[in-house]
């Protein structure tokens, strides 16, 4: 009986041992697996789940809450704004806000720390959204005055108005975001100045009749506004967050989980020829993301760029060979003095033919051949003969101008 | 001197006449189209530009193109396909081009930054037609779902949830500021978030709302844990449990041996 009690001791032992020693790898590859899922244990979808937001950065869960109130204390003021102009998306994305820090607050308090923060990061983009629902408050205001027949000098001035309440509402963001110790940035008094005078001339432009300039300017001024706001909302993640940069800021929250349907369809309308490439790219799973399918266009344009130039070299030497020999032709002074020079026409052509080459190898533009044209022409005919004139009317000029704002930095 | 009028006007009318190109080239349409992510930062961009009737006589076409960084050049071509010598400027940010026996031409090329960002996940972008001749219509493709805002010329929008795509297709001449945010359903019901006190209360009830934020913050004393640690807790827990219990029954069973001996 002792004998096997002793056994059965010693057995539980073993067993013990045996099952400790299998918990150790057990309990590791828990951490292992938590540490593959952290990455989904830190998204938060948004945006019907085309975007996950995932801070690629080291981030306390205070810093995100900090940001988060002073994100909705800056924006508040704009929301009510928007509210009151009956910007419904206005009164939406604010409640989706609350709802986010809600969520955040509660996961933090059931010690879920880690996505409580990128809830709280996620309430905060929300909140930072009330600056683009700006627009839709004169686009409103506009819409509703028009179909109620009024002058577009009501309107212009509806605009001017509008623009300056929103001037008042970003220098209230501003005293509230100095009364949170945050900095605001220097280039903030510059942009409102600018708007100001914007706003400023609108409204002299419209006391002079001049009604589309005057809105013109009242709406820049108007958009200068909300870039103003735009740029000291931002300013908050990049204080708060302890980021390197604005110009990037989206890189270090987004992930987009586009997939292959999204970017077929997308690049489908691309020209002939280069969408069959790209599809093909596409669907092979080589190009996943939009900047992989644009870096493999950029192969292609260098691909194709030595075929193409020698196709359009071809093409340009025989346009210029048929527009110079044309030109001439129709000059009785050209005529004659290459007649005195030259053996035959095939002697000139090849003259001509050569000039165009050695300029297209080159890589001179048209523009620069054309003129050793004219001084070859204008040498041979002891300067009777003016070619760029006589080519003013047989080439039409077109100009399509598309205007456009580049701003890559406030 | 009545005699000389008519003939003045006569041969004012001729010289003008033979300064005027006998077949003056018109556009009919320029269609742009631009594929651009606004989260990758890059994109192309396609000007379709179509003329009236064929060139017959040559045509210098300059064309202002929508800056961006990073710009580069795919390909300049006649509508029928045939590559099309250029020179782009990159100073003026325009490309010019020489073309012949054409009914109109393709520029294709990609950029960056076409867009600039207004705040994390929106973006804005300007845009003035005025002064392209002809009719004019841009269409924007983008990957990804976006909420458009477009004042000045009207967009139509339209949002594919089976692709994920968002499109936006504006027609005529004027100014445009477009803004992209990241998609919400504005049409959905809202479920109002508990902190808020009133969405719709002035800046006094503000304080008010913050300061119940701002109780709460004070309400996550340092608890920040990683979260590896909590879920790869109860498999440990369970297996510690079940090593316990062996030991301990081992044990017992070693105290009831000694006690019989």
């Amino acid at each position: 009986m002792k004998a096997w009690l002793s056994t059965l001791a010693a057995l539980l032992i073993v067993a013990g041992l045996v099952v400790s020693l299998s918990a150790i790898p057990l309990a590791s590859k828990g951490v292992q697996d938590v540490a593959t899922n952290a990455e989904s244990e830190e998204e938060v979808d948004i945006a019907n789940n085309t975007v996950a937001v995932r801070p690629a950065f080291n981030l306390t869960f205070e810093n995100a809450l900090k940001l988060a109130y002073d994100v909705r204390n800056v924006t508040y003021p704009l929301f009510q704004w928007e509210i009151s102009h009956n910007v419904t998306a206005a009164n939406v994305t604010l409640n989706l806000g609350d709802n986010f820090l809600d969520k955040a607050l509660n996961l933090s308090s059931s010690n879920e720390t880690r996505r409580a923060t990128v809830m709280a990061v996620v309430a905060a983009i929300h909140y930072s959204h009330a600056v683009p629902l700006a627009y839709p408050v004169v686009g409103k205001t506009i819409d509703s005055l028009f179909n109620a027949n009024a002058t577009s000098g009501d309107i212009t001035s509806a605009v001017i108005n509008l623009a300056q309440e929103l001037k008042s509402i970003l220098l209230n963001a501003v005293s509230i975001a100095e009364a949170r110790n945050l900095t605001i940035p220097s280039s903030l008094d510059n942009i409102t100045a600018i708007g100001d005078k914007l706003i400023a001339n609108a409204q002299s432009n419209l006391s002079a009749g001049n009604i589309t300039l005057a809105f013109r300017l009242a709406m820049s001024g108007y958009h200068t506004y909300v870039k103003a706001y735009g740029l000291l909302v931002t300013s908050i993640f990049i204080q708060d967050l302890q980021l390197p940069a604005r110009h990037d800021i989206g890189v270090f929250f987004f992930h987009e989980k586009i997939g292959r349907e999204t970017l077929v369809k997308v690049f489908e309308k691309l020209p002939e020829g280069l969408k069959e490439t790209v599809i093909t790219k596409i669907e092979k799973g080589e190009a996943n993301e939009t900047g992989e399918v644009v870096e493999y266009v950029r192969e292609v344009a260098l691909m194709w760029s030595i075929k193409a130039k020698e196709l359009a070299n071809d093409y340009a030497k025989s346009l210029l060979e048929n527009l110079t020999l044309k030109t001439v032709n129709e000059s009785d002074i050209a005529r004659v003095a290459i007649f005195m020079k030259f053996r035959s026409e095939g002697e000139f052509r090849e003259a001509i033919r050569q000039i165009i080459l050695n300029g297209l190898s080159q890589n001179k533009t048209v523009s620069q051949i054309l003129n050793e044209l004219s001084n070859y022409l204008g040498n041979i005919t002891n300067g009777k003969f003016d070619f760029r004139m006589s080519l003013k009317d047989k080439i039409q000029n077109v100009s399509i101008e598309v205007g456009s704002q580049a701003e890559v930095e406030h | 001197m009545r005699f000389y009028i008519p003939l003045l006007i006569l041969l004012a009318t001729i010289l003008l006449a033979s300064t005027i190109p006998a077949e003056s080239q018109q556009v009919s349409s320029t269609n742009i189209q631009i594929t651009y992510d606004p989260l990758a930062e890059s994109g192309i961009v396609v000007y379709n530009i179509y003329f009236e009737q064929p060139a017959t006589t040559p045509v210098n076409l300059t064309v202002t193109l929508i800056p961006g960084s990073n710009m580069t050049i795919l390909n300049v071509t006649s509508l029928e396909g045939v590559p099309l010598p250029y020179y782009y400027d990159n100073q003026s940010n325009t490309l010019s081009t020489l073309l012949n026996n054409t009914s109109g031409v393709v520029i294709t090329y990609l950029a960056g930054d076409l867009m600039t960002m207004l705040v994390p996940g929106s973006y804005y972008m300007t845009l003035d037609t005025t002064s392209i001749p002809g009719a004019v219509s841009v269409d924007f493709n983008i990957p990804g779902l976006y909420n458009a805002s477009c004042i000045g010329l009207k967009c139509s929008t339209i949002l594919d949830f089976s692709s994920n795509t968002t499109e936006i297709h504006v027609e005529g001449k004027g100014s445009l500021i477009m803004t992209l945010t990241l998609y919400t359903p504005f049409t959905l019901p809202v479920t109002t978030a508990t902190p808020t006190t009133s969405s719709t209360t002035a800046t006094t009830s503000l304080v008010a709302t913050t300061s119940q934020y701002t109780t709460s913050t004070t309400q996550v004393p340092g608890t920040v844990q990683s979260p590896g640690v909590q879920t790869s807790t109860p498999p440990v827990n369970l297996l510690t449990i079940i090593v316990a219990v062996l030991l301990v029954g081992a044990v017992i069973i070693l105290l009831l041996v000694r006690k019989r001996a």
